[in-house]
């Protein structure tokens, strides 16, 4: 019944608010009417009366509040009554609010864009079943090299040897040419165990997975499961899809499941359109690499499968697991010594607990790095920005001191106040926080051409604006608003402001006048750090272009093809690359083309082969191994590659004739140190017949400013026809702007073979700027929340030094009466911020210091505490500060003292 | 701002209410005269807190309101006691009643 009672009387409460308050106000006035007639009565004088009479009342205003707490809606009805005021407020002062949320939106924005990333790097886990449970295993190469693919036979002694696992699925990617010729387009195909789905629970929208019996040796099935996205893309969400067929490779698959939405494998960087048994890889063609050899399942030496996940037994951990394939390692390296050979011993056995998605190969330390870096970046823009606000509000309670004075004279309490302040605060953020969305979305379009280390494209991710994000936005919005408003809030309503009100010294002023001061030096030392930041990674980015790579990229274009995704021999492959070349060479605006494997900056990997060398003793434990690229005549000519010594790659090396190669400087330096390389012999590993060294050309960079060069060998494609069938890449250099080549090499490729898919057809010197993308992003990022600091900290230097002077604009007029110079004045006032701004600038750059070791794997050529960035950045906010200080300086100079003394 | 001692022990004033207008429907300042009255002038009510007391116990059914013309012909917010009320008062004056004998007691022993 109480419940009924109390609802009843909170609603009506609520509902009619003005009869509560009707009702009180007479009941107040009813009871001082009594009271003075009780007091007149006793004889007093009427005036007094009344007087006493409220005396003993107390303040109205409070005991109102307190009556109205007691209805119990008293937060919703100060909540409304703040926000009218909040309204109020921003309405009177437009330019205060916009500035404040604008500012929060760029600082929430660029916080939610870069979380949504982070959240796809290091938090979000895949969309599969218990991932805690999860482990993915890889095969050693050598020390060093720990996560490599793993051959059939090698998964089979893993899955039933191991006692760790449930079970334990394989899966690779392949390049896929799906549909038909007339329509054919490039897709991801991971070829999976049977076993595969059931392993990570299985995710289907329609129809079935692909099952164990789809994998069996005999008659692998032509079976496809399709993406949810690969679905709604390329087939439109056709419902009926099951059952249909579509052509991989130029080979009839019929699809039997499309997969839930959200699903996509283990990996962050490889995003399948479509997963087929692994075993039908034979089908497609040679094209799938090792996948599709005749022995595949059986050589336990071929080692194409990408990863190994497995099902941890229940209560087993993972340093068990390691332990059990540790010791399995070593019994499987004395049953099959040949196969299980490493480099510096037996292959190992490498399990890694499954954290999230899986990072690409290689990059995971320097992608995690740099996400965290990016955080860590808009965090401080973020802190920036509030310290900024901070200083603004605190400035803005000397002009409300009056009003807020009234407000706790008539008996709004302290905590009252506050939470109206905070309200305000609260407002403001949330208005920010909404725009931020916006920022946040813009940021992440702009991002989306972006890649961070590893390749991974920001725009493959599944980055956006889902609701973890927006509870994250949330929650930045509601801490930032406690960040900048509750100091303020506190410092304006502090209980001796009342007696300030009355006119009483105060050295609140004092107090606010070092805080704001604090704020600043805060403020300096987080632009040193951001500044800092950038200017590093502009160093780096113009080092990297202006390092001479040892080729050229202007005016070349490149277009990437693979004949055997079209099931061409070899005969017809060599056929079509000489006709090919013969046709873009007769393109007029064509100077020089080649065809090759490999271009720099292509991004795939060389596989190293192991040679000999004629007349070079390699020490007990050295390792010959040759990095090679196949490559028709033209490739040095085209690509700018100076020849250092003997004669390049030519029409006289033909099928038949002496089989020769070009090697790189680096290789002739190092087994030849003594002698010209030319003349010399490289055997490779398994052929039985030795190599001409006709010509030394120089070192190209092949990845990345900064490498390590690698000894090279260089293969004339004419005497390795099998390679005319393998990824293989046209390059074509002009006189002008490459991507005018573009269409016309598109022509001559349609011509040839309507059917063929084209990557890459696009100028080189994008791929080269590809690589230096995390430098680019972290260059304009960084630049931009610097620029963006540096305007909020003179904002704020600027603010806190014109309040100061204008506050004692009276004691600065005296001394001007005495007789001060103005420059006198001038340095009085410069002098005072002096300290903040020192302090800030050494804090910075002691924690830029400590902080830009971390990012220092991302540097090339400039050391990570490089003093003429540390120096130039301090100087540029001495400037910075001096200026924002000077205007302010120059206004108290030029004060006129009659005018200041007699106001008031 | 030192907070002002408070008159009178916290909880009592809500139980003196019930008691008062257990005698008979009273206003706010009727209320306030009455505890006052009866204690020979010892408890003095804080006529502000007076309000928020009487609008908690409307809120938790206790007591229940009117508006009424008094004798000299003003309106007036008179309150009454509930059946709910009545019993709150029984149970809160017996605790009084067992505090205030404990007190005793021990003041008392020598």
């Amino acid at each position: 019944m109480r419940w009924i009672h109390d609802l009843l009387f909170r609603l009506r409460a609520l509902l009619v608010p003005r009869l509560m308050e009707q009702e009180l106000d007479d009941e107040i006035r009813f009871h001082l009417e009594m009271e003075v007639e009780k007091l007149v009565g006793q004889g007093m004088g009427e005036d007094e009366a009344r007087r006493l009479a409220l005396n003993r009342f107390g303040a109205i205003g409070r005991q109102k509040d307190r009556a109205r707490w007691s209805w119990g809606v008293g937060l919703a009805r100060d909540l409304q009554a703040d926000v009218r005021l909040v309204a109020r407020q921003m309405r009177r002062h437009p330019g205060f609010a916009a500035g404040a949320a604008l500012t929060l939106a760029l600082g929430i924005g660029a916080n939610t864009a870069i979380f949504s990333i982070a959240d796809q790097v290091l938090l979000r886990r895949p969309a599969v079943d218990d991932p805690d449970r999860l482990a993915a295993i890889y095969t050693t190469c050598r020390r060093g090299s720990v996560r490599c693919s793993s051959s059939y036979p090698d998964f089979e002694d893993y899955r039933d040897l191991s006692r760790s696992f449930l079970d334990m699925a394989a899966y690779s990617p392949v390049p896929l040419n799906v549909g038909d010729p007339e329509a054919a387009r490039l897709a991801t195909g991971l070829l999976v165990t049977g076993n595969y789905f059931g392993l990570l629970g299985t995710r289907i929208h329609v129809g079935r997975s692909i099952q164990p019996s789809d994998n069996e040796t005999g008659a692998p099935a032509r079976v496809t499961v399709l993406a949810h996205g690969f679905w709604r893309d390329a087939f439109g969400s056709d419902l009926g899809i099951v059952g249909k067929t579509v052509r991989l490779n130029g080979v009839s698959f019929t699809v039997v499941g499309v997969a839930t939405e959200g699903f996509r494998g283990l990996d962050l960087n490889v995003t399948p359109d479509l997963w087929l048994p692994i075993r039908s890889a034979r089908e497609l063609g040679p094209a799938v690499g090792g996948a599709g050899e005749a022995d595949a399942a059986e050589n336990r030496g071929m080692r194409w499968i990408g990863t190994l996940v497995g099902r941890l037994g229940p209560g087993v951990t993972v340093q068990r697991a390691r332990a059990d394939m540790d010791g399995l390692a070593l019994r499987l390296g004395e049953q099959f010594p040949q196969e299980r050979a490493a480099i510096d011993g037996v292959r190992g056995i490498t399990v890694d607990p499954v954290r999230g998605y899986l990072l690409p190969r290689g990059s995971e330390a320097s992608l995690k790095r740099f996400v965290w870096m990016l955080l860590a970046v808009v965090g401080l823009s973020l802190l920036l920005a509030a310290a900024n606000l901070a200083n603004l509000l605190l400035a803005r309670s000397t002009t409300r001191g009056r009003e807020i004075g009234i407000r706790m004279a008539v008996g709004a309490g302290r905590s009252r106040v506050v939470r109206q302040l905070l309200t305000e605060s609260l407002a403001l953020s949330l208005i920010g926080g909404t725009a931020g969305l916006l920022v946040g979305k813009l940021m992440l379009g702009l991002l989306g051409a972006f890649q961070l280390p590893g390749a991974v494209a920001i725009g493959d991710l599944e980055v956006g604006l889902d609701t973890g994000v927006l509870f994250f936005a949330l929650g930045l919005s509601v801490s930032t608003a406690f960040l900048f408003g509750l100091v303020p809030a506190l410092q304006t309503t502090r209980p001796d402001l009342v007696k300030a009100l009355k006119g009483e010294v105060s050295r609140r002023l004092g107090n606010q006048g070092r805080l704001r001061r604090s704020l600043v030096a805060v403020q300096m030392g987080l632009c040193v750090v951001l500044l800092v930041g950038s200017g590093l990674f502009i160093r780096t980015l113009r080092n990297s272009l202006a390092t001479d790579l040892g080729f050229t990229h202007r005016f070349v274009t490149t277009a990437r093809f693979n004949l055997s995704l079209l099931r061409y021999s070899e005969e017809r492959g060599v056929a079509f690359v000489d006709e090919l070349l013969r046709r873009v060479r007769e393109i007029p605006e064509v100077e020089e083309a080649s065809v090759s494997t490999l271009v720099p900056f292509q991004g795939a990997g060389f596989r190293g082969m192991f040679a000999d060398i004629g007349g070079y003793e390699p020490a007990p434990d050295e390792e010959i191994r040759l990095d090679y690229v196949v490559v028709e005549p033209g490739y040095f000519e085209t690509l700018g590659i100076g020849l250092v010594e003997g004669r390049a790659i030519s029409e006289r090396d033909f099928e038949g004739s002496p089989s020769v190669v070009v090697i790189n400087r680096h290789m002739a330096e190092r087994y030849w140190p003594d002698r010209s390389a030319v003349g010399g012999s490289v055997a490779f590993a398994g052929a039985d017949f030795e190599f001409e060294v006709v010509g030394v050309v120089d070192d190209p960079v092949w990845a990345a400013v900064g490498e390590e060069p690698t000894p090279f060998v260089f293969l004339p494609l004419a005497q390795r026809p099998s390679f005319s069938t393998s990824f293989l890449t046209l390059v074509a250099r002009g006189s002008g702007d490459p991507r005018g080549l573009s269409p016309s090499i598109r022509d001559q490729f349609l011509v040839l073979d309507p059917d063929l898919s084209l990557t890459e057809l696009r100028p080189l010197s994008e791929q080269v700027g590809d690589a230096l993308m995390p430098q680019r992003m972290g260059t304009v990022l960084l630049g931009m929340l610097g620029g963006l600091a540096l305007l909020l900290a003179a904002v704020g230097i600027y603010g806190v030094v014109s309040y100061s002077v204008r506050r004692r604009a009276r004691d600065i007029g005296i001394r001007i009466a005495v007789g001060a110079s103005a420059a006198a004045i001038r340095r009085t006032v410069v002098l005072e911020m002096a300290i903040p701004v020192l302090a800030g600038l050494v804090g910075g750059a002691a924690v830029a210091l400590g902080l830009s070791r971390t990012i220092e794997t991302f540097m090339f050529g400039v050391s990570p505490n490089d003093p003429l960035t540390f120096v130039a950045i301090t100087a540029l906010l001495v400037v910075v500060a001096l200026v924002a200080t000077l205007i302010p300086a120059r206004w108290a100079s030029r004060l006129d003292p009659m005018r200041v003394l007699t106001v008031e | 701002m030192a907070r002002a001692k408070p008159d009178m022990i916290k909880g009592t004033l809500d139980m003196l209410i019930l008691k008062v207008v257990s005698l008979e429907p009273m206003h706010g300042w009727g209320i306030s005269e009455r505890i006052q009255g009866l204690s020979s002038e010892t408890l003095k009510v804080n006529q502000g807190s007076l309000y928020a007391s009487l609008h908690r116990l409307t809120r938790e059914g206790w007591i229940r309101s009117h508006w009424q013309t008094t004798e000299n012909g003003r309106r007036a917010r008179y309150y009454q006691l509930t059946p709910p009320g009545k019993r709150q008062l029984g149970t809160e004056a017996e605790r009084w009643q067992r505090l205030s004998t404990a007190v005793h007691i021990i003041l008392a022993t020598t």
